[in-house]
């Protein structure tokens, strides 16, 4: 318990930095964007998204009652996250062995990737705390096959109804729990009751959503809204499966890390000869929940992508638990403060890193973007973003009072989706501002498929001033309108 | 009665099923020539990969009747009818021991609860020039049991074994190693599994009961135990056992029709075992541990043994494959062919550990691939292969077995070159007593390696950095060496740490009960 208090101080502090120094993303602008709205309004934007409405519902709420600004949004994940360590702590008392406990409830608690997404406005440490929620009950059902479904099976489904309103990956967990319940009713480890009991609520869980559904589905399930998500490789894979070790670090570190896999791979293999002296209850559960879902969501992407890493963020318990096993088993790891202390060193250094604004690839620094703007933006001046929903993260610190608009354009305060990219529409639009600017400043930061395209346009067809690269893929360009009229000096200072 | 059995897992018919497909669905990569980069070291790889997806289909095999559900009792609970005890005559192979090791042998082999048995000791010590040969033959005199003593040599083991059968008659034969204190039961067990007339002999495992006395006896034994455990139990199912040169029973019908112990090949219970299932005999496996030996206790001892068997199996291979014999079934030869081919490990560990090497030296990449894309095909392959070893074998085969194993690469590339050029190695008996001496020059091409893969690294740095490339070849290079360590480990003689099986639970115990009695 002091560990855990001691944990979540610690990661307090950690995230407070984070929650202050860093710039707004695009996807947090989009949950501010979200929450904003009134209460219909919330759920008319969540069901053109890819999401579940829990989350913004809750944000709104939060930023209700104690202010609409991103810190006070980053705060709500932090809080989820270190109720996510509660749950954590129990679901490893219940279910593991004491040597275990300790290393392995650091190892995932200053996970970089977690810690990451710990103090960032999104659904995911939402998301994290349902699913250790649901995987208690659910295992204390298992471990208790009698009686189990009457202590523990209302619990149970209230943790899954709020799981699969946070994200539609929640039925993945359902699945693997319906797996393993399945294969211990085949093996006659539970009763057959105990399984129909768990489809029963499993069912219910489904029929809870079911009106989300249908609202969704009516207002027009993904309409634009959606990333543009390309088939995985092998490669964004195994990737993926690093970035859960070490967190979003640069290209060249992930893969000399991912390069590493045949010690890895030996490493598993001196496990499986060594005479494992450490027990984790229901291991097969565990070994479903790591890779079940990543097999799942790999194999359906090549129908229809939609495999990112951090939608599967709730596999990462379980991948981060038993590799800490593997580990402590391999090196007879005992617990020890020094062990302990390393671990959480090298994992808030790999965070650190993560974090570092020049040096990461993940960090969106549009706060950098909307100050350079603030001073470099004349009244002739024009500023355009592409994709459309990057002016949400730049508006938020961008006082002009010239309006930015998007490429294609579009009326966030109009119901419907973003419109589609066209050529023909576009430079229109270009033609349009000929008539009014001497500049345009065009942020490119987030490619929907069309972005090559837009930028060939304008090279080939204006005359390119100035061109900057804030954050990794985000880049902003000037180009020249017309000549008529003498254009302003550009500020001699680079990003 | 109470005896002791090797320890064999259960395995789920569905993994084996799994893992055959992972096997062709990883030799699939393989299969792509896109993938190569310099297509002559591809093309070794490929030669390993064949060895290696074949080894695993054929281990796949062997151990398919041991599959849960499929598996029929792997103890025979049976009692002999006491009213019909046919003779049995016990062979003791001397050849040098200490007698204080072959006393333990004959006082237990004399002592065993049957009534229709002769003990003779087949004293080779004057033939092979030992010093100690008159006391074996006092030692028989002291014990009231027979001694054979030779005067004209020939046929090593097989040649002792088979001037004691031209002086026996027993209707039985049963050879034990001067070291394998055989248990009370041991006759009984064994006769009671020739329950079918066309039954010609019944092997037993070979345990070491001085398995936990060093490392080297440690390792040797993870090693039979593996091979005595399930590979054995397997074999036994598909009527494919084979002689193992000691703790066998033998109908003397079955061993004389084949003209004895064969005399041409150092691994005589092999080919032996080929020659009677050629004449229509089946073979039997019990897992029950009838009879306690040594293991080699110093690794020069463990290098001699394993060179010996390497150079008789490699032999086979090469001079009377069991793929061209007539009569045997083709489950029969595959097996044989499963057993033999172990051997050919040596060349076969050696380009996979030269390959990554020979990148890191000269840039010269055998594929061109991306290595996480290899990594897709390789890892569900050699984990599911790991994880059905480890749960037929309950968790036995420990790393340090396989070190050793991984290890012997350059004897048995000594023991293939000497079966090419036709060079005779002499048999060696194993030795019974630990040799002293410094044994850290079995480990010199270990460390050779450990060597050559850093200067290899200083090249490939110097020369690209630390590209991908280099970086997984170090990877595989660490793989290696990592095997490795605990080899060159025992030849340092540096401290062990146990990491295997605990103390106590080596066998599990299990009471075998008369199925009429």
């Amino acid at each position: 318990m002091l560990l855990m208090f001691g944990a979540s101080l610690v990661l307090g502090f950690v995230s407070g930095l984070t929650i202050f120094s860093q710039s707004i993303r695009l996807d947090e602008s989009q949950s501010l964007w979200a929450a904003s709205h009134t209460f219909e309004g919330v759920l008319r934007f969540v069901a053109q998204d890819v999401h579940t409405p829990l989350y913004p519902i809750l944000l709104h709420v939060w930023l209700t009652a104690f202010g609409y600004n991103i810190i006070t949004a980053r705060i709500l994940s932090l809080v989820f996250f270190l109720l996510s360590l509660v749950v954590l702590w129990l679901v490893l008392t219940e279910n593991v062995e004491k040597r275990l406990i300790l290393i392995s409830f650091v190892v995932v608690t200053f996970s970089p990737f977690l810690v990451w997404y710990g103090s960032e406005a999104r659904m995911y440490t939402l998301f994290m705390f349902f699913t250790l929620l649901n995987v208690l009950f659910y295992l204390r059902m298992v471990s208790q096959p009698i009686g189990g479904w009457q202590k523990w099976g209302v619990w149970y489904f209230l943790a899954g109804v709020g799981g699969v309103y946070t994200h539609y990956f929640f039925f993945l967990l359902l699945g693997v729990e319906a797996m393993y319940g399945l294969w211990r009713g085949i093996s006659r480890q539970v009763e057959w009751k105990w399984v129909r009991n768990l489809a029963l609520a499993q069912g219910g869980m489904l029929l809870a959503l079911s009106p989300w559904i249908w609202f969704a589905l009516k207002q027009g399930l993904f309409r634009n809204m959606a990333p543009s998500l390309t088939r995985p490789s092998l490669y964004g894979l195994m990737v993926g499966w690093v970035e859960y070790f070490i967190g979003y670090q640069s290209i060249k570190m992930t893969g000399t890390v991912l390069s590493l896999w045949p010690v890895a791979v030996l490493g598993v293999i001196l496990f499986l000869t060594t005479w494992v002296k450490t027990k984790i209850k229901h291991v097969g559960f565990w070994l479903l929940w790591a890779v079940v879902p990543w097999a799942v969501t790999f194999v359906v992407s090549f129908w229809k992508p939609v495999f990112l890493p951090r939608y599967l963020i709730f596999t990462l318990p379980a991948i981060l638990i038993v590799t800490s096993w593997i580990v402590v088993e391999v090196f007879r790891l005992r617990t020890r403060v020094w062990v302990l202390a390393t671990i959480m060193i090298i994992m808030l250094g790999l965070f650190w890193r993560e974090s570092d604004l020049e040096a990461s690839r993940v960090v969106e620094n549009y706060n950098k973007v909307a100050l350079a703007l603030n001073s470099e933006v004349g009244l002739t001046d024009k500023v355009v973003v592409s994709s459309p929903f990057t002016i949400i993260p730049l508006e938020y610190q961008f006082y002009h009072p010239n309006r930015i608009e998007t490429i294609p354009k579009w009326n966030r305060y109009f119901p419907g989706p973003i419109p589609a990219f066209e050529m023909a529409k576009m430079e229109a639009q270009i033609n349009e501002y000929k008539k009014t600017y001497t500049r345009l400043f065009v942020l490119l930061s987030y490619d929907q498929g069309y972005e090559t395209k837009i930028q060939d346009y304008l090279d080939h067809n204006l005359e390119r001033l100035d061109q900057k690269e804030y954050s990794t893929n985000m880049k902003l360009f000037v180009y020249r309108l017309r000549y008529d009229i003498d254009v302003p000096h550009l500020t001699a200072e680079r990003p | 009665m109470k005896t002791k059995r090797l320890v064999v897992g259960k395995v789920e018919r569905s993994w084996l099923v799994g893992a055959v497909l992972v096997t062709l669905i990883y030799f699939s990569w393989w299969l792509n020539w896109d993938n190569g980069d310099n297509k002559v070291m591809y093309g070794l790889l490929f030669g390993t990969e064949v060895y290696h997806v074949l080894s695993s289909l054929l281990f796949w095999i062997t151990i398919w009747p041991l599959s849960r559900g499929k598996r029929k009792q792997l103890v025979l609970r049976r009692e002999l009818n006491l009213g019909q005890q046919p003779s049995v005559d016990v062979f003791i192979t001397v050849a040098g021991e200490p007698v204080e090791v072959v006393e333990k042998t004959v006082r237990a082999a004399r002592d065993m609860d049957y009534g229709n048995h002769k003990v003779f000791i087949l004293n080779d010590g004057y033939v092979a020039k030992k010093d100690n040969w008159e006391e074996i033959r006092d030692l028989a005199l002291r014990e009231g049991v027979n001694c054979i003593t030779r005067e004209i040599p020939g046929g090593a083991k097989a040649g002792n074994v088979n001037n004691g059968l031209r002086l026996t008659e027993g209707e039985y034969v049963t050879i034990l190693d001067a070291d394998m204190i055989p248990q009370k039961e041991y006759l009984k067990t064994l006769l009671s599994y020739f329950d079918r007339p066309e039954i010609g002999f019944v092997q037993s495992p070979q345990f070491y009961q001085n398995s936990r006395e060093n490392e080297v006896t440690r390792g040797a034994w993870q090693q039979q135990e593996f091979f005595f455990g399930p590979i054995m139990a397997g074999k036994g199912q598909l009527n494919s056992a084979f002689i193992c040169g000691t703790n066998f029973l033998i109908k003397r019908e079955a061993l004389v029709g084949v003209g004895g112990l064969n005399e041409t090949n150092i691994a005589e219970d092999f080919v032996t075992s080929v020659k009677v299932h050629q004449a229509g005999w089946t073979s039997r496996y019990t897992t029950e541990i009838l009879a306690k030996g040594l293991a080699p206790e110093d690794l020069m001892s463990y290098y001699k043994q394993q060179l010996r068997w390497a150079r008789g199996s490699l032999e086979v291979l090469f001079a009377q494959n069991p793929l061209f014999m007539k009569g045997l079934s083709w489950g029969q030869k595959w097996q044989y062919i499963f057993s033999a081919l172990y051997y050919l490990n040596g060349i076969i560990v050696f380009v996979d550990i030269a390959v990554p090497l020979f990148f890191l030296m000269t840039g010269i990449s055998p594929v061109k691939t991306s290595s996480s894309n290899f990594a897709f095909y390789f890892i569900p392959y050699i984990l599911l292969t790991f994880l059905i070893i480890n749960s037929i074998s309950r968790g036995r085969l420990t790393f340090r077995a396989i070190s050793f194993s991984y290890s012997s690469w350059w004897l048995q590339i000594i023991a293939l070159i000497s079966v090419i050029t036709g060079k005779k190695m002499g048999f060696s008996v194993t030795p019974k007593t630990k040799q002293n001496g410094d044994y850290s020059a079995l480990a010199y091409p270990h460390m050779a390696y450990v060597g050559l893969s850093m200067i290899g690294f200083l090249v490939a740095m110097y020369r690209e950095g630390l590209s991908a490339g280099v970086v997984t070849n170090i990877a595989w290079v660490s793989f290696n060496i990592l095997i490795f360590w605990p080899f060159i480990k025992t030849a340092l003689g540096w401290s062990p740490r146990e990491v295997g099986v605990p103390v106590g639970q080596e066998v599990a115990v299990v009471e075998v009960k008369s199925r009429n009695g």
